[in-house]
């Protein structure tokens, strides 16, 4: 019984990669083209999961949570956010790709899908936790500038990696748990 | 009480070193060469105990300046005792260096560092290690600063009964006949001295000669003969396998394995950062993050200072003071108001530069330290090695020059992690040709006035200029002026760690603290030398015409015509050389409007200004540091020299094959 | 063979290491030496350097300088495949470990015959059939 708890939650957290890399791979296109529009439907990637659902012991509960997740990527992504910035951009597209390269050898409960979650999920926590530090750097600057002027409030606009480093947090969960996982055998 | 820190690179020696020491440190170099020397002072038990910490090797043979220095280091000063320092998670490869080091010295201290991270690997015997070697043998976290005083402690007051390292019986006969004519010689640690001899060490050899004895060498290469005979191997594999036999030993005697086979951290982390395919975007990707995170941060830090030191003018009217503006007011009210102005605008301004480079320096040192600590820097050497090579350097070269593009200072300092001599040099000598940010600000500004729609392309082609120019100079450097013999790039992949916040704090002060106290007062005093020039004579507006630095510009204004120069860029120029970023100041200065600066060149004239501006002399601080790690104004000099022939070699190409083909008019 | 031969995984004896002066010197203060086991990790992006696993430590080697180390290909117990028969080469490992794999039959130079591959492991030795751990398998080598 464990057991199969034990899988329920791999199969689950990789959904719930799958979700973060759709998202990622969302905002990654938008900053690097500078627009929002048409680039919605990158969100579907969500759903990439499904592919390996030979691998997937509970099924029906693994598509729904996967269809939910896609459902939320895509009101998430309603949300309008205007940022031009290539290489960050480029950033989250690389973490992205590494959280979608690790969904199939994890699920087959290979080592290498571990490697390509864990170094994907870092990189998108590091992203994360920089653009927060960047954050509070560039409203302490705004305010040293406007020693002696009289200026209003900081004008805050969010960037993408700040939440998406929230959604990352959770995510984090697996490690909280262990898996067996096997060596590949070449 | 001297004692001597030996031991592997990537041991948490230097960790052991500051928490032995703590601020009590002098970092210099060993004299002659750019190898880092550091010395420290403790006082324990009532006892003054100098500390120094000998440059990290793998052996002590002759082939290498730091394990030369290192093994010279023990035989001529001769600490009272060396703690080696081991990095117990790998104590195999470790103790091989402890068994050179035994046949120097019969007094170590054995710290088992990381001692934590290894009893997961292994269950080790200290008591047993101890009793096996008869030396003082202690466990150490020097990250937490476990073990630490158990070290002086030993260091006092430790039994050492050094039960020493068999040779085979053939061997060990041989080096006893060799020994007996060695003494008559009355050579210090005549047993190493034979058994270096044997081993055909160049170095040892060269001694021996020149105390003329002729017959040891004779006899130790017949001795030689002997053993390569017997064991069918040459000499040098066959001590190194004797060697190893005895660490191989003691290791299976004194550790006993948990948990073989599986798959570690470290495992899982390589087969994503070193990937075939994301290997090389992942770098770029770490590269960009600290990039940007170093010069965001930097900012509010960076105008803080600025608006300490130089005050600012409220956009509305009106001026807010700085410091250099109040202590100048102050000053001026008792002494001679030349001599004031001297003190402020030209010295402490120079101060208020130095501080304001130092936000970035340290957060760069702070990127560098994560980097380096973390294990993510050998595996830059290794994606970039074979790129690196093409230009001289080995793959770590690639890290200095991707800090060039934020700041040439630390860029230049960082070249401390090249363990060869003539490739420090090389990258040095590269890496002013790659504009930092602040040429990097400059060019933003003039191309935002003289380009307006094709900035993006000007600035790209600015770059690509100065990455073909780096290319191409340093592959005609390593095949010319660094040329020297290939050095074998043999380089361990640490396992991934943690960084911890105090030995990032340590790094990043350590390095800082060096460059605003010597960097420092070179730039002080040439920015005091600056404004003699821009300032004098009295009287005159402050960097204009009429001043000295004015008339050397109009002097040079024929010469600089045939670079499309004008005098104002000259100033400017001059200016730049004391901080890049100056160089957008003096043109506001002198023009004032934008329209004023328009009229002043052509857009050719500016391009080939650029193009001067991306070669010629680093900024004083960049020279000040360069002196700093080569410690000769000759290299400084050739620094100079090198991005003058640039600058003057391509601008002018700029200039004149522009003009002949009609571009910008 | 060169240890630059070696293909990604693939583990080897080195038999010789050749060159002069300071690489030769470096290979061996690296531990690399006649009798010692070196498994080829993997290829840099870029096709060079290769990064070897040698006494337990990850170290990275230029292709040329690999050249100079003449090695004989041979593979852990744990990856041959059941039914062969092999040839015990070397057992990675101190005195203890030694003593308990020769009670099995396992000393270099004996035969050994997988009867099955995973999980446990178990072989014919001249002594009798055993089951040997993959941790334990892992540090056999055999050709």
């Amino acid at each position: 019984m464990k057991n199969h708890m034990n899988r329920m939650y791999l199969e689950l957290s990789v959904a719930y990669l799958s979700f973060l890399a759709a998202i990622s791979l969302f905002y990654g296109a938008v900053e690097l083209v500078g627009y929002r529009i048409f680039l919605t439907p990158l969100v579907l990637t969500a759903l990439f999961p499904l592919c390996f659902l030979k691998n997937v012991e509970k099924k029906w509960i693994f598509v729904l949570f996967t269809v939910f997740l896609a459902i939320v990527d895509f009101l998430i992504a309603l949300y309008p956010v205007n940022v031009w910035d290539v290489m960050g951009g480029f950033s989250l597209l690389v973490a992205s790709t590494l959280m979608f390269y690790s969904v199939k050898d994890t699920l087959r409960l290979l080592y290498s899908g571990l490697s390509f979650y864990i170094v994907g999920l870092f990189l998108l926590l590091a992203i994360g936790i920089l653009n927060i530090i960047i954050l509070l750097a560039k409203i302490l600057d705004y305010y040293i500038q406007c020693i002696g002027e009289t200026c209003g409030g900081y004008p805050l606009t969010i960037r993408p990696e700040i939440f998406l480093f929230f959604l990352g947090l959770f995510a984090l969960y697996p490690f909280f748990h262990r898996w067996e996982f096997r060596r590949k055998m070449e | 009480m001297l004692i001597a820190l030996a031991g592997n690179p990537n041991t948490g020696k230097s960790t052991i070193f500051n928490a032995l020491t703590g601020a009590h440190q002098h970092i210099g170099n060993w004299p002659g060469v750019t190898v880092e020397k550091k010395e420290g002072h403790v006082e324990f038990e009532g006892e003054s105990i100098k500390i120094v910490d000998l440059p990290g090797t793998y052996s002590l043979t002759s082939y290498s300046l730091e394990e030369l220095i290192a093994r010279n280091f023990i035989i001529e000063e001769m600490p009272d005792v060396v703690i080696d320092v081991v990095d117990a998670t790998n104590l195999e490869r470790n103790l091989y260096l402890f068994t050179e080091l035994l046949e120097l010295t019969g007094k170590i201290v054995i710290a088992l560092n990381m001692f934590d991270e290894a009893r997961r690997k292994y269950k080790i015997n200290v008591k047993r290690m101890r009793e096996i070697l008869g030396l003082p043998v202690i466990p150490t976290v020097a990250i937490k600063g476990h073990g630490i005083k158990e070290l002086l402690q030993e260091s006092l007051h430790g039994n050492f009964a050094p039960k020493g390292m068999e040779y085979p019986d053939d061997v060990e006969r041989r080096i006893q006949k060799l020994l007996k004519v060695l003494e008559k010689y009355k050579v210090k640690n005549p047993r190493w001295h034979a058994i270096k001899l044997i081993e055909n060490d160049g170095e040892v050899i060269k001694k021996i000669q020149s105390i003329g004895a002729r017959d040891a060498i004779h006899l130790a290469e017949h001795l030689r003969h002997e053993i390569e005979d017997i064991y069918g191997d040459d000499i040098e594999t066959l001590f190194a396998s004797f060697r190893y036999s005895f660490a191989h030993g003691l290791f299976h005697e004194v550790a006993e394995p948990i948990n073989v086979g599986g798959v570690t951290l470290t495992d899982m982390i390589d087969h994503v950062v070193a990937h075939k395919i994301f290997g090389i975007p992942i770098f770029l990707v770490i590269m960009y993050l600290a990039f940007n995170f170093v010069f965001e941060v930097a900012a509010p830090f960076q105008d803080a200072i600025d608006l300490i030191f130089n005050g600012k003018d409220i956009a509305g009217g009106g001026h807010i003071n700085g410091l250099i503006d109040i202590s100048y007011n102050w000053m001026a009210s008792f002494m001679p108001n030349w001599l004031a102005s001297f003190i402020n605008h030209g010295m402490l301004r120079g101060l208020g530069a130095v501080l304001t480079f130092t936000p970035i320096i340290m957060l760069l040192f702070l990127i560098l330290s994560v980097l380096e600590d973390s294990g993510y820097l050998a595996r830059v050497a290794f994606l970039m090695d074979r790129l690196m090579r093409k230009i001289g350097l080995e793959g770590r070269g690639i890290i200095s020059i991707m800090l060039g593009f934020g700041c040439n200072v630390p860029a230049i300092m960082s070249t401390r992690a090249l363990r060869n001599e003539r490739e420090r040099k090389l990258s040095i000598a590269l890496n002013p040709l790659i504009p930092c940010g602040a040429r990097i600000q400059v060019f933003a500004f003039i191309t935002s006035i003289f380009f307006v729609s094709h900035k993006a392309v000007v600035l790209w082609s600015l770059l690509l200029l100065s990455m073909v120019v780096v290319a191409l100079v340093g592959f005609v450097y390593s095949r010319t002026i660094f040329k020297g013999r290939a050095e074998p790039f043999v380089m361990e992949l640490p396992p991934y760690r943690l960084p911890t916040i105090k030995g990032l704090g340590v790094h990043m002060w350590e390095k800082s603290e060096g460059f605003l106290r010597k960097a420092g007062t070179i730039i002080i005093g040439a920015a005091g030398i600056i404004w003699l020039f821009a300032a004098l004579p009295w009287g005159v507006e402050y960097g204009s015409q009429a001043s000295y630095i004015g008339q050397i510009a109009n002097f040079l204004a024929p010469l600089g015509h045939a670079f499309g120069l004008t005098p104002e860029a000259l100033i400017s120029l001059f200016f730049g050389f004391f901080a890049k970023e100056v160089v957008i100041d003096t043109f506001t200065v002198l023009f004032g409007t934008k329209s004023a600066m328009l009229a002043s060149m052509t857009a050719l004239q500016a391009y080939s200004f650029l193009v001067f501006l991306l070669f010629y002399t680093p900024c004083v601080a960049t020279l000040a540091t360069v002196y700093q790690e080569t410690r000769s104004w000759k290299f400084v000099l050739f620094v100079v020299l090198e991005g003058f022939l640039l600058a003057i070699f391509f601008s002018f190409l700029v200039y004149q094959v522009g003009t002949l083909l009609g571009v910008g008019g | 063979m060169k240890l630059s031969d070696l293909k990604v995984g693939e583990s080897a004896l080195v038999t010789k290491v050749e060159g002069k002066g300071a690489i030769h010197r470096r290979l061996l203060s690296m531990g690399i030496l006649p009798g010692t086991v070196i498994r080829m990790v993997r290829i840099s992006p870029l096709g060079d350097p290769i990064a070897y696993e040698i006494r337990g430590v990850f170290i990275s080697l230029r292709r040329d300088e690999a050249k100079y180390i003449e090695v004989e290909k041979i593979v852990p117990l744990n990856l041959v495949p059941p039914g062969e028969r092999v040839r015990v080469i070397l057992v990675d490992g101190g005195p203890g470990f030694m003593r308990n794999l020769s009670e099995m039959g396992i000393t270099p130079g004996k035969m050994v015959e997988i009867l099955r591959g995973c999980c446990p492991m178990s072989v014919r030795t001249e002594l009798g059939v055993f089951q040997v751990g993959m941790g334990i398998a892992s540090r056999v080598f055999v050709r």
